[in-house]
């Protein structure tokens, strides 16, 4: 699959990353990563030109964000009134609501490179939740700065072993996402359990 | 501690286990990060064997030589602008196996590493 995806990156360059990176960020499940070490590689190789690279890689992933934020937000009352049926998902609303008025911004950002995997869904929510768009597009070219800037700077850096740095920066990113999630979930088990205790308390 | 595990196991078990599936998980890729920067980090890794995807120039940025010893080892002409193409498209047209690609190769290098070596002294 990797020797696929970089062999397609030699053949098409440019236009394969940008579509690469714009489809990422609705996420589908496609190896922006791994293109953007590669296309760095090859621009230091001089196979590509860096400009074009970072300009491609960036511009693919802004619309696409920005693509996904506006499909959650225009479709997404739909959802919200099939939320509002049933009071447990009407609550989760709320919540998401209250916690992206609080960390939008900043979820957002870090959700663009430092949790990638997880971009996409961070839009969709941003969207339905009806986020602030300016807010959501500065933070998130923001994050596209640093996500396209790491990714394609290492691959450029690093040109003299793609497979390596590319295998080693997939397991760095698969643990922060587990790390991230086990954290959140963290939190959420100790909150219920205490809430569930005053209840107790109360009776 | 161990109650409160025990409450959380009876009334959000799927939570909890979603939890702990997180918490193995960040132990085996901080693992596998590890074990992966060990096995690049030894210096005798560092030519990368020829793959399909790779083009002429990066070979010539991974085994770290000039761009004429790489026509040279591909057997390539240097006419007009140099083109972006994959080892296997470049296999196909020369009817070339990867795996004498590099035989050829590593020839053609040590050669002239060897021949740098010798200016250096």
């Amino acid at each position: 699959m990797t020797d696929l995806i970089l062999t397609l990156a030699a053949d098409y360059g440019v236009p394969l990353l940008f579509s690469v990176t714009f489809l990422s960020c609705l996420a589908l499940p496609v190896p922006s990563s791994l293109l953007m070490l590669a296309s760095g590689g090859f621009a230091a190789a001089g196979d590509l030109s860096l400009a074009a690279v970072a300009v491609a890689a960036f511009g693919g992933a802004v619309i696409g964000d920005n693509l996904g934020y506006w499909i959650a937000r225009r479709f997404g009352p739909h959802l919200t009134r099939w939320l509002a049926t049933r009071p447990r998902r009407a609550a989760m609303r709320d919540r998401s609501q209250a916690f992206m008025q609080k960390w939008g911004g900043s979820s957002v950002f870090f959700s663009c490179w430092l949790v990638a995997p997880l971009g996409p869904y961070v839009n969709y929510v941003s969207g339905l939740t009806s986020f602030s768009w300016p807010r959501f597009a500065l933070w998130g070219m923001a994050g596209e700065v640093v996500w396209v800037g790491l990714y394609v700077g290492l691959g450029f850096l690093f040109a003299d072993n793609i497979t390596a740095i590319s295998a080693l920066l997939s397991s760095i990113s698969g643990f922060l996402v587990a790390f991230v999630v086990a954290v959140g979930l963290g939190f959420w088990l100790v909150h219920v359990s205490k809430a569930r205790e005053r209840k107790r308390a109360a009776q | 501690m161990w109650h409160r595990l025990k409450d959380l196991w009876t009334h959000n078990r799927y939570l909890l286990i979603a939890f702990v599936a997180a918490i193995c998980l960040s132990g085996f890729f901080s693992a596998r990060a590890i074990s992966q920067f060990v096995y690049w980090a030894d210096p005798a890794r560092q030519d990368q064997t020829l793959a399909g995807w790779m083009t002429p120039r990066y070979v010539g940025k991974s085994y770290d030589i000039p761009p004429e010893i790489i026509l040279e080892a591909f057997d390539l002409q240097q006419d007009g602008n140099p083109r972006r193409i994959s080892l296997d498209r470049l296999s196909e047209e020369k009817g070339i196996s990867l795996n004498d690609m590099q035989t050829q190769l590593d020839v053609t290098v040590a050669r002239w590493r060897a021949e740098q070596g010798v200016l250096n002294e």
